[in-house]
C-alpha cells in the first residue's frame, strides 16, 4: 500500500502536485491525508517540496492589497457610461456562461454542426421512409401500371424497378442500375438485403427477368411488402438519427 | 459572535443588494466600498498594469451595475470578482496574446522575470514600512508579481483567487464557474510554477540539495 502510494508520488508529477498543494489547504480526505504523512516521514525530497509550497503560499499571502489609484464610485446622478472597450462583461453578467475557454468553445461548434447535419438526415429519412409506407397503402398501387399512375407513382416506379433489378444483381453479381438516383440506389441495396434474407425459392428462379415487365409478374402482395419493409426501417433509424442527435446537442 | 457579525454583514449587503436593484446608487456605491479593494487588487495581480487594472475595475463596477437586475447568486462578490476576470481577459485578448511561454523557455531567460519588474510602481507597497523595509519588500513583491505574469491566465486566477484573495475552493470555482476538481489541479500546477520561479529568482531559501549539487563538482 505505501509502496504503491509512494510509485504514485515519484511517477506523476501531476498527482505528487495535486497531493501536496491539496494538502497545503487541508483538502486532502483523511485516507489520503495518512497516506501522505507516512509517505513524508521517509521520503525527504517530498517533504522539502511541501515545505517549499508552504513558502510559495506564504509570499503570495504577504503580498499587500494595493492602493487604489481612485474611488470607483459611480456618479450619484446622470448616465452610467456605457463600456468603453468592446466587451464580453455585460453579456457575461447578464447570462453567467462557461468561462473562457476557447478551444472547448470551437470543438463543441463544429459537433453542434456535425450534429444538426445529422438531425436533418435522420428527420430527411424519417419523411422520405413514411412517404414510401403510404405510397404502399394506396389502393391498388401494385396492381396498376406503375408508370400510369398519380404523384407518388413515379418515385415508387423507380423503386420497384430498383427492387427487382437489385435482386438480378445479387444472382448476377453485376453492378447495381443507376437510373433511380442516390436514393433508389440505397432502396435498392437495402431491398436486395430483405430478399435475400427473406424471399421463397420461387422468386429465385426468375433470373433472367431483369427488366420492368418481369416486376409487374411479381405477386402485388410480396413487393408491397417488401417496399413496406423498407420503408419502416427507413421511419426507424431516421427518427433514431434525428432523436440520437437531439439528446447530443443538449448535452453539449 | 463572529458568525453573528458575519450574517449581519450578509444581511445588510443583502439589503443593499435590492436596493441597487431598484436604481438606488447610493446602495450600489456602498457595495463599491466593499468591493473596489478586492476587485482592484484581482485585476492588478492578474493584469501586473495598475493603469488597465484600474480600467478593468471601473468598467466591472459599470457592468455590474447595469447587470445587476441578473443577479440572483448567493455570493456578490464572486460575481463581481467573474467579471473582473472576464475583463481580464478582454484586455489579454486585445493585446493580441497570452502570455502563454512555457516554463522551461522562461527558465532559460533567468533575467527576463527581473527586467518586467522595472514599471511596476511604489503604489503597490505598504506605506506604513520603513523605507529599508520598503526596499527588501518592494523587492520581493516585485518578483512574485513578475512570476505570476508567467503563469497561464487560467492558473494565475486560480491561485491569486485562493492564495492572494484567500477564497475557499469552492468560492473559486464559483467565480471561475469550472468544477472544483479543475480550480484544485490549477491550484496545484500554479503552485508548482511559482516554486520553480521564486526559487530561481531567490525568494525561496534554496533546497539543500542543489548547494551539494554544487559543491561536489
Amino acid at each position: 500500500m505505501r509502496d504503491e502510494f509512494t510509485q504514485r508520488m515519484h511517477g506523476s508529477p501531476e498527482y505528487r502536485q495535486e497531493q501536496l498543494s491539496a494538502a497545503l489547504d487541508g483538502m486532502l480526505t483523511p485516507n489520503e491525508q495518512a497516506a501522505l504523512e507516512m509517505h513524508l516521514a521517509g521520503c525527504e525530497t517530498c517533504a522539502r517540496e511541501l515545505e517549499e509550497l508552504r513558502q510559495v503560499r506564504a509570499l503570495l499571502r504577504s503580498l499587500p492589497e494595493p492602493a487604489l489609484p481612485r474611488s470607483f464610485l459611480l456618479p450619484i446622478e446622470g448616465e452610467v457610461p456605457a463600456p468603453q472597450m468592446p466587451r464580453t462583461l455585460v453579456r457575461v453578467a447578464a447570462r453567467p456562461a462557461p468561462a473562457n475557454v476557447t478551444p472547448l468553445r470551437q470543438t463543441s461548434r463544429r459537433a453542434s454542426r456535425t450534429l444538426t447535419a445529422t438531425r436533418w438526415l435522420g428527420t430527411l429519412a424519417a419523411i422520405l421512409g413514411l412517404a414510401l409506407f403510404l405510397g404502399t397503402l394506396l389502393p391498388g398501387f401494385v396492381h396498376q401500371d406503375l408508370s400510369y399512375g398519380g404523384a407518388a407513382a413515379p418515385a415508387l416506379d423507380s423503386k420497384g424497378s430498383q427492387a427487382a433489378a437489385g435482386r438480378t444483381a445479387t444472382l448476377q453479381s453485376a453492378p447495381a442500375p443507376t437510373s433511380g438516383g442516390e436514393n433508389g440506389a440505397t432502396a435498392g441495396k437495402t431491398a436486395t438485403a430483405t430478399l435475400a434474407g427473406t424471399a421463397p425459392p420461387y422468386s429465385v428462379e426468375q433470373t433472367p427477368a431483369a427488366n420492368v415487365p418481369t416486376t409487374y409478374e411479381v405477386p402485388g402482395p410480396q413487393l408491397g411488402d417488401i417496399l413496406r419493409t423498407v420503408a419502416l426501417i427507413l421511419v426507424v433509424a431516421g427518427v433514431g438519427l434525428a432523436l440520437f442527435s437531439l439528446i447530443g446537442a443538449r448535452r453539449l | 459572535m463572529t458568525s453573528d457579525a458575519r450574517s449581519d454583514e450578509q444581511e445588510r449587503e443583502r439589503g443593499l443588494i435590492a436596493r441597487a436593484q431598484q436604481g438606488d446608487r447610493v446602495a450600489f456605491n456602498a457595495l463599491v466600498e466593499t468591493h473596489q479593494g478586492a476587485a482592484f487588487a484581482l485585476a492588478v495581480r492578474m493584469l501586473g498594469d495598475p493603469d488597465a487594472a484600474a480600467d478593468v475595475t471601473q468598467e466591472a463596477f459599470f457592468s455590474a451595475y447595469r447587470a445587476l437586475g441578473t443577479f440572483h447568486g448567493a455570493s456578490f462578490r464572486a460575481w463581481l470578482l467573474r467579471i473582473v476576470s472576464n475583463g481580464c481577459y478582454d484586455v489579454f485578448r486585445a493585446r493580441g496574446r497570452q502570455p502563454v511561454t512555457s516554463l522551461e523557455a522562461l527558465l532559460e531567460h533567468d533575467d527576463g522575470a527581473s527586467s518586467s519588474d522595472s514599471r511596476l510602481p511604489t503604489m503597490m507597497v505598504d506605506p506604513s514600512w520603513s523605507p529599508e523595509e520598503t526596499a527588501i519588500r518592494g523587492e520581493t513583491i516585485d518578483s512574485i508579481q513578475a512570476a505570476l505574469l508567467q503563469l497561464p491566465p487560467e492558473q494565475r486566477l486560480a491561485v491569486v483567487l485562493c492564495d492572494i484573495q484567500g477564497m475557499a475552493y469552492d468560492d473559486v470555482a464559483r467565480v471561475m464557474e469550472t468544477p472544483i476538481g479543475t480550480v484544485k489541479s490549477r491550484i496545484a500546477r500554479a503552485r508548482a510554477q511559482l516554486r520553480l520561479l521564486l526559487t530561481r529568482s531567490g525568494e525561496l531559501s534554496p533546497p539543500a540539495k542543489r548547494h551539494d549539487a554544487e559543491r561536489s563538482p
